[in-house]
């Protein structure tokens, strides 16, 4: 059975009336891309600040009626994270100019979190597993020029005579391996 | 927009890549900002490419030490690096596994884990050897001096290059490489070192077809955001016969 979803318009007319829980379902609908924008445009920030922002932003500006094309509230969202990590720049930009560089970078720490740590040995755990369970020596070439040398698809398709759907579908088939593999391990630790 | 022509054009991977022209780039945004499926997608991509890219810039890193020829380059063919990585890569699948298993608190699991592990690091290395990858270390130009030679194995096969260097000053680095003419080949930002005297990368032998001198810059990134010079490796490139 398919469900149907709240369309962006109804959302906002219902934010404008004063209902919480769409304030709520508005978050929770809107969040895994708003992370998947601030993190691919802003790696290196705090993203669970930008994030915070952005909701506490975009809601402010719902209740005050400021979205002029309710049914395009995706692209509104996407416009509020994309300014306030222009700000969040300018800021940080700013502040270091005004603070001692060299204290800087002393306190500086590029340390990755022991999650983090542990999130990225997982990830190389399944990404090996991944490769391993390609089914052809081809098809493993594609992951690593494609992810790891960047290669353009193109250049890929012509070199390894592959049709660009071909090449598209190693790609999907990778990921939903890394999926399966991402789901088992989760399922493991329950 | 749909999910067809996401398909299609590869939406996900090059969004990931950050390769979409801006325009395309916020029409997609705008879709999947509301499409659970490509957010998952998308999530995917980003701990596959992560997880291959950690996994690679290790290997490389773990080619063997820098114990022998006076010359600062040292060709270790497939068939010499590949049972290096499958040791690398075997030492790096225990170490998950053992988290697993105490998570898991079952002997058995662990056995089978690790056999899985063992198994898929193995086939990784085969993988490899198969795809023509050599593994070359280079030292950085210290005056002048003869060039390091590498012999470059014929495309769509991969250079590994072990750059060694003290890279314990920054966390992140750009790697620029320029041909004899200064042109820039290949550019890549955000590499982080595997080891504070080691960055591995891995190149497509496609970017070193033509055979002639090479120039590898490292810039280290700091604070800031600004790019320092931190070493630069030459070296000459000619196809392998």
């Amino acid at each position: 059975m398919e469900i149907t979803r709240t369309s962006p318009a109804d959302l906002v007319r219902r934010i404008l009336a004063g209902e919480k829980s769409a304030e709520n379902e508005l978050v929770e609908r809107y969040a895994g891309g708003v992370r998947v924008v601030i993190r691919q445009s802003a790696p290196d920030t705090d993203a669970d600040d930008i994030y915070q922002e952005t909701f506490c932003l975009v809601l402010q500006k719902v209740r005050r009626g400021e979205v002029r094309e309710p049914e395009r509230l995706s692209g509104f969202i996407v416009s509020v994270a994309r300014n306030l990590m222009i700000d969040h720049f300018r800021r940080t930009s700013k502040q270091q100019a005004r603070e001692e560089p060299a204290e800087t970078a002393v306190l500086y720490s590029p340390e990755p979190s022991q999650l983090d740590r542990l999130l990225q040995e997982q990830r190389k755990t399944l990404a090996r597993r991944v490769l391993a369970a390609m089914p052809s020596e081809r098809d493993r070439t594609v992951l690593f020029r494609f992810y790891i040398a960047d290669d353009d698809k193109d250049r890929i398709c012509e070199d390894l005579g592959l049709s660009s759907t071909h090449f598209n579908q190693v790609l999907c088939r990778a990921r939903e391996r890394f999926r399966a593999l991402l789901e088992e391990m989760d399922s493991g630790k329950k | 927009m749909d999910h067809a022509q996401i398909e299609e054009n590869n939406l996900i991977d090059r969004y990931v890549r950050g390769t979409l022209p801006v325009d395309l780039r916020a029409e997609f945004e705008e879709h999947f900002l509301d499409c659970p499926d490509c957010v998952q997608q998308l999530n995917l991509a980003t701990h596959l490419r992560e997880g291959l890219r950690l996994s690679a810039a290790e290997m490389a890193a773990a080619a063997p030490p820098r114990d022998s020829p006076s010359v600062g380059v040292r060709k270790v063919f497939a068939w010499r690096w590949a049972p290096a990585a499958a040791a690398a890569a075997l030492v790096l699948a225990l170490t998950p596994s053992f988290v697993l298993v105490r998570q898991l608190g079952s002997a058995r699991s662990e056995l089978a884990r690790n056999q899985a592990e063992l198994s898929a690091a193995h086939s990784q290395a085969e993988g490899m050897e198969q795809a023509g990858a050599a593994v070359y270390i280079l030292s950085p130009v210290r005056g002048e001096g003869a060039p390091n030679r590498i012999a470059v194995p014929p495309a769509p096969a991969l250079t590994v290059l072990t750059l060694e260097s003290d890279f314990s000053r920054f966390a992140a680095y750009r790697a620029i490489l320029r041909n004899d003419r200064g042109q820039v080949v290949w550019q890549k930002d955000q590499l982080h070192p595997s080891s504070p005297d080691a960055i591995g990368i891995v190149l497509s032998a496609s970017f070193l077809s033509a055979p002639g001198l090479y120039k590898l810059a490292l810039d280290g990134q700091d604070a800031q955001g600004r790019y320092l010079p931190a070493a630069t490796f030459s070296f000459s490139a000619s196809p392998a016969r």
